[in-house]
Formats: C-alpha cells, structure tokens, sequence
C-alpha cells in the first residue's frame, strides 16, 4: 500500500468534526436570521422557543444516527462528529427551556412548582433534560479517563431514555397536528431496534468465540 | 423587539390606523364609573367609529356599542388581528388562514336558521341582518392558549336574532355550524385535523346575554375572510374557540350540543369554554396571557374582565367540572 492509499483516519476525524461544528452552529445562524426577518410572527417569543425545541430533537436524532452510521459503514471517523452534536443539542434544550421558564412563565417559581405538579407533558420534558444533564457534565475527555470508558460508554445509554422523552414531550404538547412527531417517534424506534439489534449480534458472537 | 418581513397578502403598515389614533379613542376604564350591569356608551364628541385599513368594504349604519376597556388595552393592529388566525379550516398554522383563505367566496351567502323556533328557513345574509342595528363593540379576545387581543368587531345583538326567530320553551341550547367546502378550506380535506364541519353551541340565556354578538366585520370594515367572514359568533368571556366562523346553520335545539373540541379533546376543551385563570389546560396555565405585541405575560381576568356582565350565569356552577 501506498501512503497516498493508506486511510488516513485522524485527518477524516478532524474533517467530521468540522462539518458536525457547521452542523450544530447552522440552527442558531437560522434563528438568528429568521428573528432579524421577523419571522416568528405576531407572538415571537413563543414561535421561537416551539422552533428552539424542534431544533434541539432533530439534532438529537442526527446526533444518536452517528453510532447507527458508523456500525453499518465501518468507518470510524463518523464517531468524532457524535460529541458535538450531542454537546449543540443540550445547548439548544437549554435555550428553550431558558425562553419558557424566562418567558412564558416568567421566572415566577409559583407558575414553575404549579407546571411540574399538574402539568405531565412537561414533567415528560424536564425529565428528557434531567436526563441530559450527566451526558452533557461528563462530555469531556478527562471525564472518560475519571469514570473508565466502559462506565462513561453505560452512563451515555441514558441518551435513548432521554431522547424518547424529549420526542414525547414534543408529541404531548403539539396540537392536533402530530405528524411530525410521530415521524420523530418512528426514528428514535429506528434507532432503538438498531442498538439493541447490534446488541444481540454482538452477543452472539461472543457466543460463539466461547 | 422583532421585525417583521412583509408577505405579499399582509397590509402595508401606510393602510393601518396607526396605534395613536386608537389610543385617544373610547378609552373606557374598566368599571370605574359604570353602574353593575349597565351598558356603557362612549362620551359623546369622540370620534365615532374605528377607521379601518381599506381591505375590505366599509360598513355603513353602525352605531356605538358597549365597549370596556383598561387603560392598558390598546387596540391591537388590524395587521395582527388579521394575519395571526386560528382557523383550522386554512390549516394548523397561525399563519395558514391569511396565506389559505385568498379563495374563499363569502358572497353570496346564506344562513339557514332551522330547530325549535318559528322563524325558521334559508335567509340570505343580507336579509339575515336587515332587520337588526349594526353596532361596534370594542372586546377583549382571549385564545385557550394564552395569547390575546383586543378587537373592535361590528356585529349584531345575539339576543335580537334570537327573540326574533322566536324559539320554543323547549329551546335551551343553539347550535352553530361552519361552512363545508373544502375545496376553498383547504384544512378540511383532512378529517385528521378536526371532524368537521366545526359545531359550537351556546346556552340559550349565554345567547341572551347582551356582550353576545355575531360579528360580520371588525375595524370599521367587512370580516377578512381568515377572521370567519362574513359572520362569526363573538362572545368576549368565552375563549376563542367558542367564537365559531363562516356560521351556515343555526339550530335552536332541546340538548347541549356537541361542539368539536370537546369531541375531539374532550379532556383538554369542554363545552362552557369560560376564560377562567384558576382552571389551568392540561398543558399550561390558564393565569396569566400574552397581549399580542407585549413580551411579558398578564394576568388573566376572570371571565376575561366581563365577570359582572355574566357571573351570574354561572351561579352556583362547579366551573372545575364544568371548563
């Protein structure tokens, strides 16, 4: 093999990473374009919180198709853009949670108590970032080193319950419009059967080696 | 604050009013000076009647009706009112009916008033009104979910029509129907949004109350037709919800009908639709709204700040039980 030939993985990570930082930045470019366009309309604030939360899911979606997209290609260099993403969604969730508890509530602690007492479907999206949380704390390298990678790799499968929440969050509070919802819900069903298929593959061979 | 990009179907901001000219209008302060129950007219010397933007055809023969406004109540802009709809008959969308509703042909029009009444057949709309004085009626509109308004509708006393379709002792409720056509309504063709044809209804002495009306403009002219042209139903205590659209049937009936909310959500929407702040929806406050044009909320009033026109009734009403 000649070094032309010769895969030169670290450099096609370092390619990854730059179009998941395009990826995970184009969102906050739109909105900040569509805000100066006045797109959001008559009531602006919440427009934009309902278009922050949509974001936030599909880049969760796209974050969590890099473990598929790396199983069925082989190619390792896919996993660099996973980080990003993923650190871009949690970011996201937090704008849209800052514009409800901000705007919508109006940093009131009574509204905010009243709204997790009585209120399930956001009780259902508190709990998407509740469960975040540690994913986005432990996104560093050092974190890895510190918990061991087989400990840091079972601490991340908290991403599936958390996605599944933060698609049923957004299922319960859209209207009576719930195609794009049930879309989300069929990828994070997708993405659910391809882990736990890869899962039971893995197991089998295993099997068989022993 | 935000700017807004013109689409071609929105008013040039040269054809609005501008805010001022509303301000110095009418400036009602709520209940101070008006005896309980009274109907209150503005001072005379004001300048009579909204002016409105030019869109639609000026309505002639209205006179002053009961308006009651806070100081904090300025007039929303025609702009809003007109473009941020929920008409589900154009689409899901706020911006659906004033981008889907250009093909809507509310002329000629007919109302079929049928039921338990003696005046009862197919009217023209012309005819429909003719008898009955056109008034302008300056209310607060509050949408179940948390956003308001304040509008100056033309319409008719709900109660006039009433008493002069003369119902039956066995009429206790009315029934309202929107319009079918799909073909113009393009949020019809899915019976997956809401079973159609939209039906609300109304306790005959809610009918009777005097804020009831049913609305065929608003701004000094005819409805656009994304706001329910050419006749909707404007209770201002209700949500918005209530207030049907394109109204083609009107049914004096024994039994609470059923309106299409609450048969597609029964646990989120139900018949009476009272603005209330202490009955939150399942999925948000009910306490507080946002005025469109403010950032910050405001409190919501109870019966949207008509509770001395219509408290009583609901006397005794389990209004928890009875959302």
């Amino acid at each position: 093999m000649t070094a032309v030939e010769r895969p030169n993985l670290a450099a096609y990570a370092r390619l990854v990473k730059r179009v998941a930082t395009v990826i995970a930045l184009a969102p906050a470019i739109i909105l900040c374009l569509q805000v100066i366009a006045g797109d959001f309309g008559w009531n602006p604030t919440r427009a934009f919180m309902d278009t922050v939360g949509r974001w936030a899911i599909r880049l969760f979606l796209l974050t969590m198709a890099v473990g598929p997209l790396h199983r069925l290609t082989g190619w390792s260099p896919w996993l660099a853009a996973r980080r990003r993403l993923g650190v871009a969604t949690f970011a996201y969730a937090c704008v849209h949670v800052a514009v409800y508890v901000g705007f919508e509530l109006g940093w009131s602690w009574e509204m905010i108590i009243d709204d997790l007492a009585d209120r399930g479907a956001i009780l259902v999206g508190v709990i998407a970032l509740t469960l975040m949380l540690p994913l986005a704390l432990t996104s560093w390298d050092g974190a890895i080193s510190r918990i061991g990678g087989r400990a840091w790799r079972r601490l991340h499968w908290l991403a599936y319950p958390a996605l599944a929440h933060a698609v049923y969050h957004f299922g319960l509070m859209v209207g009576r419009d719930k195609r794009e919802a049930l879309a989300y819900a069929g990828i994070v069903v997708a993405l659910l059967a391809g882990r736990i298929g890869a899962w039971w593959a893995r197991r089998n061979r295993r099997r068989l080696i022993s | 604050m935000l700017i807004r990009i013109k689409k071609k179907s929105d008013v040039v901001s040269s054809e609005i009013t501008s805010p001022s000219v509303y301000l110095n209008r009418r400036q009602l302060i709520a209940a101070t000076g008006l005896a309980a129950g009274s109907m209150a007219f503005a001072g005379k010397g004001e300048p009579a009647l909204q002016q409105g933007p030019g869109v639609n055809a000026k309505l002639e023969n209205v006179k002053e009706g009961y308006s009651k406004l806070a100081q904090n109540d300025p007039m929303t802009s025609y702009e809003a009112a007109a473009s941020y709809n929920n008409f589900y008959e154009f689409g899901t969308a706020k911006e659906d009916p004033v981008e889907n509703a250009g093909n809507f042909k509310p002329k000629p029009w007919k109302v079929t008033v049928d039921g338990l009444c003696k005046l009862s057949g197919t009217f023209d709309l012309d005819e429909f009104l003719k008898p009955h004085q056109l008034e302008e009626r300056i209310y607060r509109l509050r949408c179940v979910e948390a956003w308001s308004m304040v509008i100056p509708w033309i319409g008719i006393s709900l109660a006039d029509v009433v008493k002069r379709h003369e119902p039956s002792g066995d009429a206790k409720f009315i029934r309202f129907e929107t319009i079918v056509r799909p073909e113009e309504m393009p949020g019809q063709r899915s019976r997956f949004i809401l079973p159609w044809p939209y039906v609300e209804g109304l306790r005959m002495d809610e009918a009777m109350n005097p804020l009831s009306i049913l609305a065929v403009g608003m701004y000094g002219e005819t409805l656009p037709n994304q706001n329910g042209a050419p006749l909707r139903l404007m209770t201002p205590w209700k949500y918005g919800f209530k207030n049907v659209k394109s109204i083609v049937r009107i049914s004096f009936v024994d039994k609470q009908p059923k309106n299409t909310w609450n048969e597609a959500t029964p646990h989120e929407y139900g018949f009476y639709a009272n603005v209330n702040p202490t009955v939150d929806h399942p999925r948000w406050s009910q306490a507080k709204e946002r005025r469109i044009g403010d950032f910050l909320k405001r409190d919501t009033l109870m019966f949207n700040g008509y509770e001395e026109e219509v408290a009583s009734l609901y006397a005794g009403m389990d209004l928890k039980k009875h959302y």
